[in-house]
């Protein structure tokens, strides 16, 4: 429908320079009109729209309706009943209409469709030709279509940000379960101990509170996970962890260090020989807080890290992190995504260096 | 870092660290609350106990400094060889305003733990199993 | 050089809680020591540290010596602010997740274009704010190792970047925390030991000004700059050739460099402007340079409770707590610091006025709580008192300073330049420098000028964003941008005009130079009047009642 409307004002001969200036000032305008409407009908712009439109038309007056009547008007004034009348016709036969008012003006009303669904109407007062409000029908519709898409877009990205919140790793709860089954014998003190902080991990990632914790929560998971690693390893794995105060009630998006620890740990430090240290440390630095996750594992070949954090590395190696790294791209901006040092045999050190404050990020 | 080491970051964050500095971001949405009725009256519950600590504090404040204009003579009383104004002005005045911080703060608390309770005793909000485990 | 010695072991030691006061655990039993959170005592402490400036430990003292009694109300403006701070602002912040004022403006308004202008005003307060710090530092390392002024300050602005460069950065509360212990102590104990050793001649002069003040001994002074003073009667003194010379009742000039010996026994001259040491304006309670003392009183109250709150480096520090009960119970735990703090610097000037009356002839009231010490007790236990003083005067700057820095540098990097790698040692290494080239002229301003002139701009821009922001639904982001220019234009340009340019006199003279009785309404007035023309978006709502839900 648009189309044909431009194809109207956008003759295909080539025009005059007086004619090109007015198409270029109405693409400006329809723009503007864009951006009016770019919260829908019932976003801040609206009584800029209806105003833009009655210039745009040239009519006494313009109402924009939704399913439920008037939302805004500009110029000449309409009684709600006077509305409610022409609406009722308009939505029942799904095409435009006219009617005489009571004073004898020409009132035309047109509805607005959006994502083929009625919902709303122009209406134009005055002498309005026909054609012209259909062709602003359509371009107010489109304008209302494009809005609905940008609202769906910002909920996609929202619900992509959940989609990618980490997942316990079916990995991790097997190896679990298969340490504690082997204590149950031999050290069943033990045992218990690792069953309830394995509990606690699982209340703590099965969380369905929110998508953020604070930095003191995570380390408690880190905590539960290390604890239950240890005794896989026989204790030959070394914890050191050094964290200023100041930073334990910080907001980060859940699950954040602990894949990190688990990385270091299965890629880092299983397939090393002996024992194995990781250090966690976290710091204010300004307006920022760091963590740092290191081990003096294997390692990785830059090439592999490299790989992993543009997403195209193997499926098996470091998921977790490029996890990790998209969702703290996604929540803090691009510049906030992990930094990764490490080479063959030469360890790993992992560091997630966050604002301490961002709108929106809230521990639940 | 050990000099084998190669320092790494994704595409996205080495090109935004590149730039040098950051573009104004999206926003996040700032989550609703759950019962915006009762939120809304905790809320003037605890402006009218703010706006009653402010002006109590205008008092002690604008109170006694007014009065050292109003009665000069204040000075002129002496407790155990100090002036009463300066005992005031030295020592007297930080119980008082201990005291006001504290009164604020408890009644503050007050109001909240009203709040929460009323909440977790909600109607048809929650259902039995809410709870956060023994 | 007891002194200095004293100033580096402070150094060091503070060095050492900085590095290791993060405690490393090792065994994942330690785990949950290491992450528990700091408790509300050590945070209470460490906000009581970092507030606690040169003004409380030098400044107050010295102001009261040369301005009189009603100074001590700067000393309960400075802890009515927490006041203030419990009933509106410590416990919404803390919900709000903002760690600086620009956080919160964000939070609160939606408008990440704010933080220039919030980072900007941050900028003014802290740069307000740190001159007289290092001015302090200045005054207090040139008189402990005989250097000359600009050394002392400029060595200040070497040790606290290289302070903060060696780790300082990373975890400040538990040296914060130190500092306000070493302050107590250090000012207490030469307090209370100075009031015994004084005798009870001594005490009962303190406590009656209207006898006049004295020089208590016969006493060299030396002109600094020209000087005007007054004499209500004559007076013999000594020159530097010998010869007696008679100062006749009335007013003198004398020139720079000139240095009088005062007998013992003879009146204090009465520099021109100050009050008569010990005269009625002098021991009248109540605030009076220009000869409005109720108006400057509440002025002067009214701009440091207000912008208390409105502190960049105060409202930090809250984002310590875990919740936002704890952060509003830690607040009130500075009130009782605080209070028991400034029963001690009062001292200082109430004894100095009798016992080294010089100082406000020499323009160097400032100095008053390091001169004191060694001045009546003689011997080593007087250089050790003095040491004591001057360590925890420097602790004041150390503490301040670097918490000032800190936040001026993340200001700088974070909001007003949006780097995205903050450049926080360059911040600070750029803070120290212009706060160190500014100090340099300032050495005869007096730091409690500067410090009440920084939280008058506070509470003429940051205290009404936060207040309208917490408790007012409407507020809006052109009347927030509105409101704190307004209010830092005028606040700073009042003070401003005042201190560097010549006034007309009478009234207007007091109202630019207390200013806040009327800069802090005419920012809520803009604030409210701008908000009041459009409509706030409709999360604004949700943004206010999140800030109150338990």
């Amino acid at each position: 429908m648009s189309n044909r409307w431009l194809s109207r004002i956008l003759p295909a001969r080539r025009p005059a320079s007086s004619d090109l200036r007015a198409s270029a000032e109405l693409m400006r305008q329809v723009h503007a009109l864009g951006l009016d409407l770019r919260d829908g009908l019932h976003g801040r712009g609206v009584g800029t729209a209806a105003k833009r439109l009655r210039r745009m038309l040239g009519v006494d007056g313009i109402v924009l309706a939704d399913l439920d009547g008037s939302v805004s008007s500009h110029g000449r004034k309409l009684s709600a009943d006077e509305v409610q009348a022409v609406l009722s016709q308009v939505f029942e036969y799904g095409g435009c209409a006219r009617t005489r008012l009571s004073d004898g003006a020409e009132l035309y009303a047109c509805p607005l469709t959006v994502a083929d669904e009625l919902s709303g109407a122009l209406l134009a007062t005055g002498d309005p030709a026909e054609a012209d409000v259909e062709a602003a029908a359509s371009l107010v519709s489109d304008c209302l279509d494009h809005a609905a898409l940008r609202r769906a877009r910002a909920r996609i990205a929202s619900a992509n940000l959940r989609t990618l919140r980490a997942q316990i790793s079916p990995h991790f709860v097997h190896n679990a379960l298969a340490v504690i089954s082997a204590l149950v014998r031999t050290d069943p003190d033990r045992a218990r101990h690792l069953l309830s902080d394995f509990a606690d991990y699982l209340r703590y990632g099965f969380s369905e509170k929110g998508d953020y914790a604070t930095v003191a929560d995570e380390l408690e998971a880190v905590q539960t996970y290390l604890e239950l690693q240890r005794a896989r390893f026989h204790d030959r794995l070394d914890i050191t962890v050094r964290m200023a105060p100041e930073v334990l009630p910080v907001a980060i998006p859940f699950l954040v260090v602990q894949p990190i620890v688990e990385n270091a740990v299965r890629h880092g430090l299983e397939r090393k020989e002996g024992r194995g240290h990781i250090g966690v440390s976290g710091f204010g630095e300004g307006p920022l807080c760091v963590i740092e996750i290191e081990d003096d594992g294997v390692g990785m070949h830059p090439d592999l890290a490299r790989s992993l954090l543009a997403g195209t590395g193997p499926e098996a190696q470091g998921v977790g992190l490029a996890n990790v790294d998209q969702r703290l791209r996604a929540v803090y901006g691009p510049e906030y995504g992990l930094v990764i040092e490490t080479g063959l045999g030469e360890g790993t050190k992992v560091t997630v260096r966050i604002p301490r404050f961002m709108r929106g990020v809230v521990a639940q | 870092m050990s000099p084998r080491r190669e320092k790494l970051t994704s595409p996205q964050t080495r090109v935004a660290l590149a730039r040098g500095n950051r573009p104004a971001q999206h926003l996040l949405p700032i989550p609703e609350p759950v019962d915006a009725e009762a939120a809304r009256r905790l809320f003037r519950a605890q402006r009218r106990r703010a706006v009653r600590t402010i002006v109590l504090l205008s008092v002690v404040l604008f109170g006694v400094s007014g009065a050292f204009a109003a009665f000069p003579q204040i000075s002129e009383v002496r407790v155990a060889q100090v002036p009463l104004s300066w005992l005031l002005l030295t020592a007297g005045l930080y119980p008082p305003l201990f005291g006001l911080a504290l009164w604020h703060m408890r009644s503050a608390e007050r109001v909240e733990e009203r709040a929460e309770r009323d909440r977790g005793t909600g109607v048809g909000v929650a259902g039995p199993d809410r709870g956060e485990g023994p | 050089m007891t002194s200095v010695v004293a100033i580096g072991l402070l150094l060091l030691i503070s060095l050492v809680i900085g590095i290791y006061g993060v405690r490393a655990a090792r065994s994942a039993s330690d785990f949950l020591v290491a992450s528990r959170r700091v408790s509300p005592n050590w945070n209470a402490l460490a906000i009581a540290g970092e507030y606690l400036s040169a003004a409380s430990v030098l400044g107050l003292a010295g102001l009261l010596l040369k301005n009189g009694l009603g100074t001590i109300w700067y000393a309960v403006g400075f802890t009515a602010g927490y006041v203030a701070v419990v009933a509106l602002v410590a416990g919404p912040m803390r919900r709000s997740g903002a760690y600086t004022v620009p956080d919160f403006a964000e939070y609160r308004l939606g408008a990440p274009r704010l933080r220039k202008l919030c980072g900007c005003v941050v900028l003014v307060i802290m740069l307000l704010y740190l001159v007289p710090q290092f001015k302090g530092a200045g005054v207090v390392l040139s008189l402990v190792s005989g250097t000359p002024y600009w050394v002392g300050v400029v060595l200040a602005g070497l040790v606290v970047s290289g302070s903060i460069a060696a780790g300082g950065m990373r975890s400040a509360t538990y040296v914060q925390a130190f500092h306000y212990v070493v302050k107590l102590l250090f000012i207490a104990v030469p307090a209370v030991y100075l009031i015994a050793h004084a005798g009870a001649d001594t005490r009962a002069e303190v406590l009656h000004p209207e006898w006049g003040t004295h020089f208590p001994d016969t006493i060299p002074v030396e002109f600094a700059v020209d000087t005007r003073f007054t004499l209500d009667e004559p007076v013999t003194v000594t020159d530097t050739s010998g010869e007696e010379v008679v100062l006749g009742e009335g007013s003198h000039t004398v020139s720079e460099g000139t240095e009088y010996v005062f007998p013992e026994g003879a009146q204090v001259p009465r520099p021109e402007g100050l009050p008569e040491l010990g005269g009625e304006r002098w021991s009248a309670p109540l605030l009076s340079q220009g000869g409005y003392p109720l108006f400057e009183t509440w002025s002067t109250l009214l701009a440091i409770t207000f912008g208390c709150m409105g502190l960049p480096h105060v409202i930090m520090r809250f984002h310590t707590s875990p919740t936002a009960r704890v952060a509003r119970r830690v607040a009130v735990g500075v009130i009782a610091l605080l209070g028991l703090f400034y029963l001690f610097p009062t001292v200082y000037g109430l004894l100095g006025r009798v016992l080294t009356p010089e100082l406000v002839l020499l323009q160097g009231t400032d100095t008053v709580a390091v001169v004191l010490p060694d001045h009546t007790v003689s011997g080593s236990l007087g250089t050790f008192l003095t040491a004591l003083v001057a360590a925890g005067a420097f602790g004041a700057f150390l503490s301040t300073s670097s918490g000032l820095l800190l936040a001026l540098a993340g200001g700088l990097s974070h909001d007003l330049f949006r780097s995205s790698v903050p450049r926080l040692r360059l911040g600070v290494a750029v803070g120290a420098c212009v706060a160190v080239l500014l100090a340099l002229p300032a050495q005869m301003t007096d730091i409690n000028v500067l410090v009440v002139w920084a939280f008058t701009v506070a509470a003429s821009t940051f205290c009404p964003l936060l207040v309208l922001g917490i408790w007012w639904r409407r507020l809006t982001l052109p009347g927030a941008a509105t409101g704190l220019i307004v209010g830092a234009v005028t606040a700073t340009g009042a003070v401003g005009w005042s201190v560097l340019l010549p006034t007309p006199g009478g009234w207007f003279d007091v109202l630019l130079a207390q200013p806040a009785a009327w800069t802090i309404p005419l920012a809520f007035a803009t604030m409210i009047a701008v908000s009041r023309l459009a409509s706030p978006p409709e999360w604004a709502e949700h943004a206010v009642l999140r800030l109150h839900a338990p």
